[in-house]
């Protein structure tokens, strides 16, 4: 294919023409020209916009980067000949969105469409090529002069170095593989080891099943040890309380008893003591203490002393009967002396008489008075005779002694009562600490404590028992678990055989991989090597090409190859340049040569090697048609 | 003498893993389970059995699930006649075996000792001899055994054991064991596999195989023995108790359609079965099982599907190819020739149908719904 004349509405190109002849074609421009955005043209024509290309940072997809600066619809024309024939492609643009999807392709000056030829295989059936390899191969781009691998590149490779058919790619279906590959395990992810997962949980759940069963036997074994303990214990509480209480019931019988026995005396004595004191409140003297009785004895005494000793009336009656008889006397001597100092001597006899006759009445009042007196105290003592007080006193006091007696008694009685109440009330207490079996320190509430700490120990292993059965439980179903177990342990095996088969199957489509590439890579290294040789002047005779097209070149004086990354720029440029023109000449279908199209590839060499890479495209030229765009005008250009 | 029924059964291995189901199946089958117990009480019920002789195995081990110790109880209970128990080797008798931690009923005997003795059963006319496993091994319990005739009452034996395996390390029976016994019969557990009535000098025995398949090594209709003893005459009849059993079917499927073909090749009612269908013949791609298993899932209780089909002759063909297909192939060719056994070559074959459909853009040759 060659191609003739472009026409452009497209990016900065604004219906911008540009004719091409057979050989080579340089297009000297300067920088913004519009250089890069012919080369982007061609491939646009040839191969439509790639609608699948997304933004990317620091890249636009070309429908983007390339819409017409004038705002006008992007779309252009090619004119090519192909196999002996004129033809113009035509792509337009209907919608923004989808810019040159319209297209057409017409034998030149006619309208006579060209059959089979469409907008989506127009590029493949003029170049022979796909986008994909067109791009590795026939057309660099600035900066892109490297090659890079494709699943359609490796479909060439692999139709020219072997026999079968174009259809297989080893990266692709490599990458089948391992996706297949990688559901199954990529890492910690995937079907294995998802199942490893289940099938550990599931393992570790049973471990702790047989873990807990064999705890819970073993609690079970305990308990039932336990409970035998706690039957023999109660047993022995039973009889032990029996017991305890017999003893306790029977010293509260005896207690009680003596208690009451107590109290009859007691009462006995308080009977005894009330009818001493009733005797002695009948007493004459009653309730009265010893002191004041006695002080009242005694007053009565002196009182009854004092009034047997007063003086008789009768003594005292004597005087005035002398004194009347004398005044009598005296008055009658008077009368018959007449004289006076008898009649003053009857006169003072008169008032002695007088006088003591008062006197006389006075000791007999006194007398009848004491008399009364004497009668009221005797009356008071219920005797006639005071003689009769000491009899009195001595009973009396035979009374009070009767009370200290039966108050003795009382006390002894009420002391023992006492004590026996006491003793009582000790035998209560006690008996209430005996028959408290659940504290004190009988043999009963000891046994009682041990049986309760046994009932602990059987109510914390049932419920230890129950906490593991429950646990058992919420576990899960070990016969269930184990199917479940066995089922997954079929599947992982099931998987592991397909991983395993893939893993294989990827191996040996990586060996059958290399062995095509190790056919083409000597070819292609080969013809590099020749092409590196004429751009260098003979300097670098050797290019090493590995299979992902990573390159090495050597010189004449080295004695191992250099990798890329020890190159210069210009001879890292030429390197590939030359892997790229091997490409083309390999890789392009035989038949119809695909032009070529470099853009800016070596801006970076120098003059010399310029020229001489000039020479070596127009040598090639002769074969194919090459576009060659430039900021530089080449030195062997100038020259020619 | 009279004529006695004897139910005899052994190897129920209650609570062992059921091969092949999910969780949420086996949850169904432990529910089974109890049924299972409960069809063994009917039985003997319905047989008006004079006896029954579970021979070793009942429990598949020490560790019982509660509801199975529970379900067994309920079992036993209903057994309308004395049931004799002989411990196995799965279900030997220790200080913590569930025989000792159940509450049995009266009508249950378990033996519980290592060497061979008698308990009457006058009801039945019969001295039933046993011995237990105390161990999971045990040594030849019946070899010198002899049990005393009398007459008019049967000699009957319940034993678990291996009969014809002399290094056995799980009380070794021969038939000269057998014979020399004075046994009328001998109720054996042991074998997962039913031995039919068989007669060593006067002596009868059988053992009955597992009542139920767990797996799809006790395939096919599994029983339980129902033996009648008339004097020296014998005459056994099987029942089958299990509600489920395990099957395996094998189809080659080279140029048919493996659905079609599964479909012809099944009896017509399938559904409380579970299946392992192995596909095998040559396939240019492996079947889909996948879709297999979706069209025939609910013909069955569970189904297992397995490909062990082999590649057609045409595609290693394409091994001769100067391609990176043929040199794929020719690769996997070289091995498949080398390949040391059936598992390796197989691995390899489905390596081969992975290769070929990551170079043809196919599917999986797998797909899973695992999570």
């Amino acid at each position: 294919m060659i191609i003739r004349k472009l026409q452009a509405s497209f990016g900065k190109l604004q219906n911008d023409s540009l004719r091409l002849h057979d050989g080579l074609n340089v297009i000297y421009a300067p920088n913004e020209s519009g250089k890069s955005t012919w080369c982007a043209f061609i491939r646009a024509m040839l191969y439509g916009l790639d609608g699948s290309e997304h933004a990317k940072a620091g890249s636009l997809p070309d429908r983007q980067r390339y819409a017409p600066w004038s705002g006008a619809p992007m779309e252009g024309s090619m004119d090519v000949k192909a196999d002996g024939f004129d033809i113009t492609l035509q792509r337009t643009t209907v919608s923004r969105s989808t810019p040159m999807r319209e297209f057409s392709a017409v034998y030149a000056g006619t309208n006579r469409p060209v059959e089979g030829m469409t907008g989506s295989n127009c590029g493949e059936l003029l170049t022979g090529v796909s986008r994909e390899v067109f791009r590795r191969s026939a057309f660099i781009e600035q900066g892109g002069v490297a090659v890079t691998g494709s699943p359609e590149l490796e479909k060439r490779i692999q139709a020219i170095v072997a026999s079968g058919d174009e259809q297989t790619s080893f990266s692709e279906a490599d990458a089948r593989l391992k996706a297949w590959q990688h559901t199954r395990r990529r890492q910690q992810k995937g079907l294995l080891p998802a199942l490893e997962s289940e099938i550990g949980e599931i393992r570790q759940r049973l471990s702790e099943m047989d873990s807990s069963v064999d705890a819970a036997h073993e609690l079970e074994e305990k308990l039932e040890a336990a409970s035998k303990d706690c039957s023999a214990l109660e047993e022995q509480v039973t009889e032990a309380r029996r017991h305890q209480r017999a003893e306790a019931m029977r010293r509260l019988r005896d207690g009680r008893a003596l208690v009451q026995a107590r109290s009859e005396d007691h009462d006995a004595a308080l009977l005894a003591l009330s009818q001493s004191r009733d005797a002695l409140r009948r007493n004459e003297f009653g309730n009265r203490s010893r002191e004041e009785l006695e002080e009242e004895v005694r007053q009565d005494r002196e009182a009854l002393a004092e009034a047997g000793s007063e003086s008789r009336p009768a003594l005292a009656l004597l005087p005035a009967i002398a004194s009347s008889v004398l005044a009598v006397v005296l008055a009658a001597f008077y009368g018959m002396t007449n004289r006076f100092p008898l009649i003053l001597a009857a006169g003072l006899c008169c008032l002695g008489a007088v006088i003591f006759f008062l006197r006389y009445s006075r000791s007999l009042q006194d007398q009848r008075e004491s008399k009364a007196g004497r009668e009221q105290i005797l009356r008071k003592y219920g005797i006639s005779v005071p003689e009769d007080l000491d009899r009195i006193l001595k009973d009396r006091e035979a009374l009070e002694a009767g009370i200290a007696r039966a108050e003795e008694a009382e006390r002894l009685s009420r002391e023992q009562l006492d004590r026996a109440q006491g003793a009582l009330h000790r035998l209560e207490e006690e008996a209430v600490n005996e028959l408290d079996f659940t504290g004190g320190d009988s043999e009963a509430a000891r046994l009682n404590r041990l049986l309760q700490q046994k009932r602990g120990e059987v109510s914390d292993l049932t419920a230890h028992i129950s906490s593991i059965s429950g646990r058992l439980s919420a576990m899960g179903d070990p016969m269930v678990l184990t199917s479940s177990l066995e089922a997954l342990r079929s599947e992982h095996e099931t998987v592991q055989d397909e991983f395993d088969a893939i893993t294989l199957a990827e191996e040996l489509l990586r060996e059958a991989d290399s062995e095509i590439q190790s056919r083409f890579s000597p070819m292609l290294g080969t013809l590099a090597a020749q092409y590196m040789s004429e751009m260098t002047g003979g300097r670098y005779e050797d290019v090493l090409i590995g299979q992902d097209f990573s390159a090495r070149t050597r010189t004449k004086d080295d004695t191992v190859a250099r990798d890329a990354e020890y190159l210069s720029a210009g001879t890292l440029d030429l390197m590939y340049l030359a892997v790229r023109l091997a490409v083309c000449e390999l890789a392009l279908p035989e038949g119809e040569p695909c032009p070529l199209i470099l853009d800016d590839a070596l801006v970076n060499l120098d003059e010399t090697r310029e020229a001489q890479a000039m020479k070596l495209l127009r040598k090639l030229a002769l074969k194919r048609q090459i576009v060659l765009f430039t900021c530089r005008r080449p030195a062997g250009w100038l020259a020619e | 003498m009279r004529s006695i029924r004897i139910i005899h059964a052994a190897d129920l291995h209650l609570d062992s893993p059921f091969q092949a189901l999910s969780a949420a199946k086996a949850s169904v089958r432990r529910e089974e389970q109890g049924e299972l117990l409960a069809a063994l009480g009917a039985l003997a019920a319905d047989e008006s059995a004079d006896l029954m002789l579970l021979s070793g195995d009942l429990l598949d081990s020490g560790n019982t699930y509660y509801e199975t110790g529970e379900a067994l109880l309920r079992s036993l209970a209903s057994v309308p006649c004395p049931v004799f128990i002989a411990p196995g080797s799965h279900d030997c008798w220790t200080e913590r075996s569930p025989w000792v931690r159940l509450d049995l009923p009266e009508n249950v005997h378990v033996f519980h000792e290592n060497a061979v003795h008698f308990v009457s059963v006058p009801s039945a006319d019969a001295r039933v001899y046993g011995a237990a496993f105390t161990d999971r091994n045990a040594p030849a319990l019946l070899r010198g055994f002899h049990a005393e005739r009398r007459a008019g009452v049967y000699n009957l034996l319940c034993l678990h054991g291996e009969v014809g395996n002399p290094d056995s390390l799980c009380n070794p029976i021969s038939s000269e064991d057998l014979a020399a016994s004075g046994i009328d019969y001998a109720a054996l557990g042991g074998m997962h596999s039913s031995s039919g009535l068989q007669r060593s000098g006067n002596t009868w025995y059988a053992w009955p195989g597992c009542a139920e398949g767990h797996g799809f090594d006790e395939c096919g209709e599994k029983t339980v023995n129902i033996v009648e003893l008339d004097g020296e005459d014998a005459r056994l009849r099987t029942a089958c108790i299990a509600s489920r059993r395990y099957e395996t079917l094998e189809l080659d499927i080279s140029d048919r359609d493996p659905l079609l073909l599964i479909h012809t090749s099944l009896p017509d009612d399938t559904v409380r079965d579970i299946y392992r269908i192995t596909l095998t013949g040559e396939a240019e791609s492996a079947p889909d099982l996948r879709k297999l298993h979706q069209n025939l899932d609910e013909m069955f209780f569970a189904l297992e599907l397995r490909d062990k089909t082999l590649l057609r002759r045409d595609i290693w063909d394409s091994a001769a190819e100067d391609s990176l297909r043929g040199l794929f192939l020719r690769r996997l060719r070289a091995r498949f020739d080398a390949a040391r056994d059936d598992s390796e070559r197989d691995r390899i074959v489905q390596a081969a149908r992975w290769g070929l459909a990551a170079l043809d853009n196919a599917g999986e040759v797998c797909v899973h719904d695992h999570p």
